[in-house]
């Protein structure tokens, strides 16, 4: 079998409304089934809010998108949200992409163009 | 997004060998024999685990051609799509090939093709949904002549790999034969592109 070079680091963290997962590196195929794993583990504990900190990551491909979506869908299905916060342009242009936005909360982050706009949903890319 | 669902499964059952392209566009091996006189750029083997690597030669070659950091970005993510098509249906590894043409900047991405029988393409792993089933059990009705249909091969689904090319690229051709499936796309170089040849 082929050699899996994961380039995707990821930690969690206990937010005020709910554990955090800080993504940073890069989330490819190599990393996508690990995305996944780690996105379940934090949902078994039964938690309504997920926020899922983008601001390390400077790559996502379309399977670690759906792993998100995947999370999303099931924080919606028990009434509870996933918050995607300050994505980098290009994974903010994959999520535009792939109509995230419309499915999950998107906070923050670049956005296409000149660069000196917040997603319209966010806050700002100045929020902590 | 559902009226987008409707509209692909359309065309991903349509037994065209060239592919999701218009009927115009050059089929991915005479693009290739065209690029013959100008000197590649870019010719790199790749697997599951040295995507990353590929991704940041892509981009290198793309910005030093002079493509926008958008345009780049949307090369970028291309490059990966087909990259991880390639890993996922096709040999597990393939191959990346990148020249600057007429204005545009222009990339190949090969699989490896062993794995691109009839029947067994389609199982698309962890991409199996629905739409997979019905696009295996399609290739099982019509047998052998179902080998041009390229979604036997790399499946085109909405918010996967081709799908997401097609909505970034200028132009996207795709052919499938006995050694594998082969994707060619377009990115034009807008004249201040062109003339910003160094990154700033």
């Amino acid at each position: 079998m082929l050699a899996i070079v994961s380039t995707l680091k990821a930690s969690v963290a206990a937010g005020e409304s709910g554990p955090v997962v800080m993504l940073s590196g890069e989330a490819d195929l190599a990393s996508a089934g690990q995305l996944s794993d780690l996105l379940r583990a934090q949902l078994a504990g039964g938690v309504q809010r997920l926020m899922v900190d983008l601001s390390g990551l400077r790559f996502a491909g379309s399977a670690s998108v759906r792993a998100l979506l995947l999370a999303g869908k099931t924080l919606r299905e028990r009434g509870g949200v996933l918050i995607l916060a300050r994505p980098q342009r290009a994974v903010a242009r994959v999520l535009e992409l792939m109509g995230v936005d419309e499915l999950l909360v998107v906070q923050g982050g670049a956005s296409r163009g000149s660069g000196s706009e917040a997603a319209e949903t966010g806050p700002g890319p100045n929020e902590v | 997004m559902l009226a987008w669902l409707a509209s692909m499964s359309s065309d991903e059952r349509r037994p065209v060998p060239a592919g999701p392209g218009d009927g115009a566009v050059l089929a991915g091996e005479q693009a290739y024999a065209m690029a013959g006189a100008v000197p590649l750029l870019l010719d790199q083997d790749f697997d599951s685990g040295t995507l990353y690597a590929l991704r940041a030669a892509a981009q290198a070659h793309a910005i030093e051609a002079g493509l926008a950091e958008d345009r780049t970005d949307d090369l970028v993510i291309s490059v990966h799509e087909l990259a991880a098509n390639a890993v996922r249906h096709g040999a597990g590894r393939g191959r990346l090939r990148m020249w600057k043409r007429a204005g545009a900047l222009h990339f190949q991405v090969e699989d490896g093709g062993s794995r691109a029988t009839a029947g067994q393409a389609a199982c698309g792993g962890e991409e199996a949904g629905p739409e997979a089933g019905r696009e295996n059990a399609k290739a099982a009705d019509e047998g052998p002549e179902s080998g041009g249909n390229v979604a036997d091969h790399w499946p085109f689904l909405p918010g996967h790999g081709l799908w997401l090319v097609r909505l970034v690229s200028d132009q996207i051709t795709v052919s499938s034969g006995p050694d594998g499936t082969r994707a060619t796309v377009v990115f034009t170089l807008s004249p201040e592109d062109s003339s910003a040849s160094s990154p700033d």
